[in-house]
């Protein structure tokens, strides 16, 4: 079903739908292309709408578009991710539920699987990366940003296999935040295939179904190198992007040595295209020509760090023995902030413990 | 065949508006339910340009470039532009001059009414098909990695036609010539009162000289719509050999043709039953 089969549905089931789903007093925000339906983002797996509550709190409600997506085996897989991100209190990624709601004889799935995430304001990575082109201290900064990002994600077990400028959003504080649950998978759910491929321009053309490690690797360098060629030549973004095809094309991630994208890349770093050099970009287009299975003999493949478990309040309620226990309250989850921009002690430090 | 503001879709409807097209015929089968096949096409044509904006276009609050479009209409002794504006020099118009061309329905959820057909006269389908091909030509030298979609909508008395065998083998050559290397697909519904069982996604020539002729200026289905695992459409068996053509269908099949060209072009299709374990990107 497509975002135009859903929108009419979802406005006649809009009241029903939202307590079932717990959100009592929230509604759907109205607009759309001709203002005359409901607001909505659009993707290939669910359709996303903004229910917001008196209080302006908001949510994402999120609708499957394609039945693979909603069947059972997936939403257990959901859910076994949502709770991982919840036992690790990650602020990388948003918090999500799988709900249900049956929507009669309007739709075939019964009950349909609805997801309720919290909703991420904020900009695409695309729009901060087109914005700030010509400002390279803020594209370091985003930069700077997505590694942490990717770094926090690896270190909690995670790996996503559809990292892409519209699936980074950048938050008004600076922080970066990755949506899309659907590519999140844990190390312990010890996967057979992946259900998908990703975006065809930010991931390896070899990539197949069989490949379930190390899917955000490809990505990521493919962004943190567009993002660094970037702050030496603004005009590799010279009329705003479409987030269909940001900057690579599937032909420039075939063809990395005949493509003139890349060559422009190589350029503003400073790379001579006919001679050999030890160059991350370099190791990075040889990667793309080489089979995914081998993308560990070009590029350095992340070691985890070790990170201590957090407790959480249902193992201190459950497992210490607690002598005089106190009514339980809602968690406040405190507010964690990254360091927006590294200071060159910082960055000396780190490197420092790198080594 | 997936549209970006970079490389836009060209989308390209030649609508037949002949009088014939004024008939009626049966679109709810349980309650007998009867409308012109004409207010069937327009219907279907403003429903497709409406899930163009709302399914390819829209994103993040605004309307973005992808879908460029040209409509046209073989009716009388002419082949006129069919929307309410001046024809574009080119043969076609960008989505921020094409989407607000339907006046603001009145009520929510109402369908934009961008084509309106008044059947009368004649259908001058191969000057048409012509006038297309030009277009597709011109769009191709402008934008040659974009790919390119041709909805041709008729109820073709053929006979008044003069097709000739050179004019058949002409409108197939200017065809391969104007399209190229690109990502093209026609799609071709035909109606017509000719009584003859209906020919639905066709693997071998049809017989019948028209439906013949029809069958080779098809494309076939895109392939996409059968990697991602569907064997059928609407109930219609379909294979990769399958040409995107319809004889003769009925209204609803019809109707799901028409809308399977808004459905194409961002390569986001509704699977009809997609097998365990397969795969679509995002």
């Amino acid at each position: 079903m497509l975002a135009s089969d859903w929108l009419p549905i979802l406005e006649s089931h809009q009241d029903e739908l939202l307590d079932e789903i717990g959100l009592y007093g929230y509604e759907f925000i109205q607009g759309g292309p001709f203002g005359n339906t409901l607001e909505y983002r659009c993707g290939a797996q669910w359709l996303v709408l903004e229910a917001v509550h008196h209080d302006g709190s908001k949510k994402a409600v999120r609708v499957p578009v394609h039945d693979r997506f909603a069947q059972e085996d997936h939403l257990d897989r959901l859910r076994y991710v949502s709770n991982k991100l919840k036992e690790q209190d990650a602020d990388w990624f948003p918090f999500f539920e799988i709900e249900e709601y049956d929507f009669g004889s309007d739709i075939d799935l019964s009950p349909c699987p609805v997801m309720v995430m919290d909703w991420i304001e904020g900009e695409t990575y695309a729009s901060a990366m087109w914005k700030n082109r010509e400002d390279p201290h803020e594209l370091e900064n985003l930069d700077y940003q997505l590694s942490n990002l990717i770094q926090e994600m690896r270190d909690g077990g995670f790996d996503h296999g559809d990292v892409s400028v519209s699936n980074l959003r950048v938050r008004a504080n600076g922080m970066m935040m990755l949506l899309d649950p659907d590519s999140l998978v844990h190390e312990s759910m010890e996967l057979s295939e992946s259900l998908e491929l990703g975006h065809p321009t930010w991931n390896h053309p070899g990539r197949g179904v069989e490949h379930t490690k190390h899917l955000h690797i490809i990505p990521f360098e493919l962004m943190k190198w567009f993002n660094r060629s970037l702050q030496n030549n603004s005009n590799l973004l010279e009329q705003e992007p479409d987030l269909e095809e940001f900057y690579y094309t599937e032909y420039d991630l075939k063809n990395p040595y005949q493509s003139q994208r890349f060559l422009r890349l190589m350029s503003a770093c400073n790379l001579n295209p006919h001679a050999f050099q030890d160059h991350d970009l370099i190791h990075l287009m040889d990667a793309l020509e080489d089979d995914f299975d081998n993308i560990g003999q070009h590029i350095e493949l992340p070691q985890k760090k070790s990170i201590e478990p957090r407790v959480t309040i249902e193992y201190l309620l459950n497992v210490q023995p607690i002598k005089k226990p106190h009514p339980r309250q809602e968690r406040v989850k405190k507010p964690k902030q990254r360091v927006l921009k590294p200071t060159p002690f910082f960055q000396e430090f780190n490197r420092f413990n790198e080594e | 065949m997936k549209a970006t503001t970079t490389n836009p879709a060209l989308v390209m409807i030649l609508v037949d508006g002949s009088h014939s097209t004024g008939a009626s015929w049966v679109i709810d089968d349980k309650t007998g339910q009867e409308s012109t096949v004409s207010r069937s096409i327009q219907d279907g044509v403003n429903r497709a340009l409406h899930d163009l904006i709302i399914n390819v276009c829209y994103a993040d609050g605004v309307i973005l470039g992808r879908i460029n479009l040209g409509v046209v209409v073989a009716q009388g002794d002419e082949v006129r532009w069919g929307l309410d504006c001046e024809e574009p020099e080119d043969g076609w118009l960008d989505v921020a001059s094409w989407a607000n061309l339907a006046p603001q329905p009145a009520n929510a959820n109402e369908i934009p009414q961008w084509l309106s057909l008044q059947p009368e006269g004649k259908t001058p389908l191969i000057e048409g098909w012509e006038s297309c091909f030009s277009t597709i030509e011109k769009y191709r030298q402008q934008y040659p990695e974009s790919s390119v979609l041709l909805m041709t909508l008729t109820d073709g008395l053929f006979s008044e036609l003069d097709l000739t065998e050179e004019i058949q083998d002409d409108l197939s050559k200017r065809q391969a010539s104007c399209v190229g290397d690109a990502s093209y697909l026609h799609l071709i519904g035909h109606i017509s009162p000719d009584g003859k069982p209906a020919t639905l996604f066709p693997e071998e020539l049809p017989e019948g000289e028209y439906e013949q002729l029809l069958f080779e200026l098809s494309t076939v289905l895109p392939s996409h719509l059968l990697d991602n695992g569907a064997t059928e459409f609407c109930g219609v068996p379909i294979s990769k050999r399958s040409r995107a053509y319809v004889h003769n269908a009925d209204h609803g099949l019809l109707s799901e043709l028409i809308q399977l060209g808004s459905r194409v072009v961002d390569g986001n299709v509704v699977v009809v039953n997609p097998t365990k374990g397969e795969t679509e990107e995002e």
